[in-house]
């Protein structure tokens, strides 16, 4: 199996991403920090 | 329904589908007709594949969660970011660079045709008859209590996105998303503040909440493991990472949607957002169920929220049994209501004794509302054996219809049939490419027209539109094959996710290998279910490391009978 080369590896990214890896950061970051919201959220009504 | 109602619903409708046929004309060739010619950006990936993974009993049955069951359900989706960063490093890339029209096709390139025709087999069995059931669950609720005729619900159901999407193909389909998204999102947060400006005026949003976590409505987080509990958060980030990963990765009917990107980059941004949006969008769903459950805490709310299965029961001789369930739920109701005004007060005034009686009051109040509902559910069952008893699907639709304004009530039944529209004609589009391309293009006519190819492409979209159609009629006669249909779907998922884990991952597997190891893996998945081990979501976790474990014993005998 051949795989053809890469295009641009920046193309799409918003403006103040400067990667790929940034961005994944970025939204398993967010995961986290919902999920502690959530937690948080939970014991302060609970 | 109101003629304001009938008129906004129509209104809705008619400029989805007119929007999607005037965005799909001009000519067209197969290349635009099945990915859109790769041509559109992010955001509408984004809100295509959100559009199609939400349908109709998203909108329908995720507030009933809610009211029923608290938020505890948001935990299932925990591994869908997680799953969107591993789609976004291997699967896009791979896909876009090969220039493949389904996901299927790889597997060829990667193996051989065996590979690739079971997993069509498997693609094709699973959801075409889950798209009849999509099609089916919602009609007959909307029926239920609009007092619709079925077929008619069914046949309008099906066959309105067959209009854009035979015309338009994919463009059509994610222009409409666009649109779908916009709608359901801006009626779900007016149905959000209506719900709190219909509680009593000293109670606002955070009292709500307040009240909601009292009545253990708030369990975001449920931290214990156990394999048997559908909704926690190791389930949902592990067995749901794999889950969203099986959907997502080899489910034609979302690769279908991210393949339409323009480039790499712009597939790959959309699958990021949908990774930040999908949890909060689905938070707020359960929330307005939550805040429908807090409205009832201070309102009376019927016993079983089905209203014609319960008017059945009041017509026979179970009248009396039902009656009486029915006076032990008032009382019920009205201890209730004095505990939750108790507990209001309490917490007003800082007494900590206070809020706890009162919270177990209105806890006792629950677990005897929720036991008086199973007793009606046996009741139902005894007079009507083929009843819809799960009652949390009409939760949700009977609050709008008695309590929210004229016009909003055409707007969230438009919503209903925006979400189904949604996810129906992504599953059409898909049924009709993997025909196509890795069945009819594969192995009847490989050297036809592009004109040829576009007219099969459109001639199988109609075809799997009467089959779906077709699917859902039958479907009330099926009964517990409902139930059977969906857990197909696990049995399958893990599997072929399996399968492209191993294309993409273990380079020195062949195709012998990986058919006979995914062909074991399935009978294991199968006994797992069949012996009833675990809960379901698991399934698509052990589905997919036994074709990765049988594919490599596999492979090291075919080593082995190699050098012999």
């Amino acid at each position: 199996m051949s795989v053809p080369e890469p295009e641009n590896e920046q193309e799409g990214l918003p403006p103040f991403i400067k990667t790929w890896p940034q961005m994944y950061a970025i939204v398993i970051g967010t995961l986290f920090v919902l999920m502690l919201l959530f937690y948080a959220m939970m014991r302060y009504f609970a | 329904m109101s003629l304001i109602d009938w008129t906004v619903l129509v209104g809705t409708l008619a400029f989805i589908v007119i929007y999607g046929v005037y965005r799909s004309r001009g000519k067209q060739n197969m290349d635009d007709y099945l990915i859109a010619g790769q041509s559109l950006p992010w955001y509408h990936v984004c809100f295509s594949v959100m559009a199609t993974q939400a349908s109709a009993i998203t909108f329908l049955s995720a507030p009933g969660q809610g009211f029923a069951d608290g938020m505890r359900f948001v935990q299932f989706y925990f591994g869908l970011p997680l799953a969107m960063v591993v789609l976004s490093i291997t699967f896009v890339p791979i896909f876009h660079r090969l220039k493949v029209f389904t996901a299927y096709e790889y597997l060829e390139t990667r193996f051989d045709a065996r590979v690739r025709m079971f997993t069509v087999a498997l693609f094709l069995l699973s959801r075409g008859l889950s798209t009849g059931l999509s099609i089916y669950a919602p009609s007959i609720i909307l029926a239920t209590i609009l007092g619709w005729d079925l077929t008619w619900t069914n046949i309008l159901m099906g066959s309105l996105v067959l209009i854009y999407t035979v015309s338009g193909g994919t463009k059509a389909i994610s222009h409409t998303h666009l649109q779908q998204m916009i709608i359901v999102t801006v009626a779900m947060c007016v149905a959000g503040y209506m719900v709190v400006h219909l509680l009593p005026a000293d109670v606002g949003f955070v009292d709500a909440l307040k009240i909601a976590g009292k009545a253990g409505r708030l369990n975001t987080i449920d931290f214990h493991f156990d394999p048997n509990s559908r909704y926690n958060i190791w389930s949902g980030l592990i067995g749901g990472f794999f889950l969203q990963l099986s959907y997502f990765g080899t489910d034609q009917s979302q690769v279908g949607r991210y393949l339409t990107g323009e480039s790499i980059g712009q597939s790959r941004l959309g699958l990021m957002m949908n990774g930040l949006l999908k949890i909060p969008m689905q938070f707020l769903i359960l929330l307005v169920g939550v805040l429908v459950f807090v409205y009832y805490q201070y309102n009376p709310s019927p016993l079983f929220f089905n209203k014609v299965e319960t008017d059945k029961l009041k017509n026979s001789e179970y009248a009396a049994d039902y009656q009486s369930l029915e006076q032990k739920h008032i009382a019920s109701v009205q201890n209730q209501q004095v505990a939750v005004n108790g507990l209001a007060k309490a917490m007003d005034e800082g007494h900590e004794e206070e809020v706890k009686r009162w919270q177990a009051s209105l806890k006792e109040s629950d677990e005897t509302q929720k036991s008086l509902k199973k007793d009606a559910v046996a009741l139902i069952k005894k007079n009507n054996p083929t009843a819809d008893t799960s009652d949390v699907n009409y939760v949700f639709l009977r609050f709008v219809l008695d309590r929210l304004p004229i016009g909003l009530i055409g707007l969230l039944i438009a919503v209903i049939f925006s979400a189904s529209m949604g996810s129906i004609a992504a599953a059409y589009n898909s049924l009709a490419s993997t025909t196509v391309v890795d069945i009819y293009k594969r192995m009847v006519r490989k050297d036809a027209s592009e004109s040829h190819y576009l007219m099969a492409s459109r001639l199988s979209t109609i075809g799997w539109g009467i089959f779906c159609i077709i699917v859902a009629q039958y479907a009330s006669k099926l009964g517990s094959m409902i139930e059977a249909v969906n857990i197909l779907g696990s049995l399958f998922y893990g599997v072929i996710l399996g399968i492209f884990l191993v294309a993409f991952y273990f380079k020195s597997i062949g195709g012998k290998a990986t058919f006979w190891g995914s062909v074991v893996a399935e009978i294991g998945v199968v006994l797992c279910w069949w012996f009833d081990l675990t809960a379901f979501l698991w399934l698509n976790v052990i589905g997919c490391l036994l074709v990765i474990g049988f594919a490599r014993i596999a492979q090291s005998f075919v080593n082995r009978s190699s050098a012999a």
